[in-house]
């Protein structure tokens, strides 16, 4: 939890290097737990959630959901809000199972951090 | 707890976003909308922390978290995505032309292209090739007209539409096989059944591509009218 909190820090020092990876995971993350979501709503999300830490650009996001569209891990729907159309992402049924796997991988891959970043040796 | 009445961007604010993604060479309107709804939420919620600031410069506040690249990386990475799903789906599409019931339409055209050879005579079989690639070459055309049928009403341009239906032609690899098999079958005056199996073979597997081709662009348009009905009205 720890590192966790760590990684999310440097994020908000611009070092997006660290979490270009976790990126997909989070965002699957934030569709599992919220349902439907459209892009800008993720962005904020993420910015509210993490205080400010961590900041998802749109030039990382929209190709993500794109891409996951793509792969069928989401799908989308547009619909019109007031005097505009909105497009929401959702997961497929292959994407809820996609979630798991990406989230345990997160999880395995923060645990390994932890092992090297308190490690008499690093 | 009330909320206060909050900033809203009006229709012809909405129409400046449009005209601004089209100035920064976002041409589809299936990329518009999305950037649009983006931009219009940023500079409502920049307005209503600071009611002094205005449309244009809160625009320009948000457009610049795009980055140095602004649009392009967005709309390159979606072209990709799309080509790469239309592609899957034209492959999954042709091949269910080789399973169960579709199979048997496969079977049915590649006998009748085989059985031709035993009804044309044997004088006229070099040229039967050739009059079958030719043959294919109208039908192809005949394809491509009826795919784009459903997209003449189409007023918008949409990504989804315009990359989504990228066709190959293969009459041109067609007519290339035509005119290099034609000199060998002069050499050898008549071709046997291994090499006109094979030209039949080659000719079933670009009628099925070119089916595979109407069927996605069906669904093509199926997808843009469900989700761009105003590209079409």
């Amino acid at each position: 939890m720890m590192m966790h909190k760590k990684v999310m820090y440097n994020c908000g020092m611009k070092k997006s290097g660290l979490y270009k990876g976790c990126l997909e995971p989070i965002i699957l993350q934030l569709l599992k737990n919220n349902g439907r979501m459209y892009g800008y709503q993720i962005t904020q999300l993420v910015k509210e959630t993490t205080k400010g830490e961590l900041n998802i650009t749109e030039g990382a996001l929209y190709p993500l959901l794109h891409k996951l569209e793509e792969q069928g891990i989401v799908a989308t729907e547009i619909e019109q809000v007031g005097n505009r159309m909105r497009k929401y992402y959702s997961l497929t049924k292959q994407g809820k199972k996609e979630t798991n796997l990406a989230i345990e991988e997160m999880k395995t891959f923060i645990e390994s951090l932890q092992i090297l970043v308190h490690s008499k040796y690093a | 707890m009330h909320k206060m009445a909050s900033y809203e961007l009006t229709d012809e604010q909405i129409n400046e976003l449009f005209s601004f993604c089209k100035k920064h060479y976002v041409h589809h309107y299936d990329v518009q909308v999305e950037l649009v709804d983006h931009l219009a939420n940023a500079i409502e919620e920049k307005i209503n922390a600071n009611p002094n600031l205005s449309f244009e410069k809160a625009l320009d506040e948000v457009y610049k978290t795009f980055g140095y690249k602004g649009f392009a990386g967005i709309v390159e990475a979606k072209t990709i995505a799309i080509e790469k799903q239309y592609r899957k789906l034209r492959y999954k599409l042709f091949f269910t032309y080789f399973t169960w019931p579709k199979a048997m339409f496969t079977l049915f055209i590649f006998a009748c292209l085989l059985s031709l050879k035993s009804i044309v005579p044997i004088d006229y079989q070099n040229i039967l090739v050739s009059t079958l690639f030719l043959s294919f070459l109208l039908f192809e055309l005949f394809f491509v007209w009826k795919a784009s049928r459903p997209f003449k009403k189409q007023h918008q341009k949409l990504l989804l539409t315009e990359v989504g239906k990228q066709k190959f032609f293969f009459s041109f690899l067609g007519i290339q096989i035509m005119i290099h098999s034609n000199r060998f079958f002069e050499k050898i005056e008549q071709i046997n059944w291994y090499q006109y199996s094979l030209c039949c073979l080659l000719i079933v597997v670009m009628i099925l591509f070119s089916l595979a081709y109407v069927e996605l662009c069906k669904q093509l348009h199926a997808k843009a009218i469900k989700e761009y009905p105003i590209a079409f009205a």
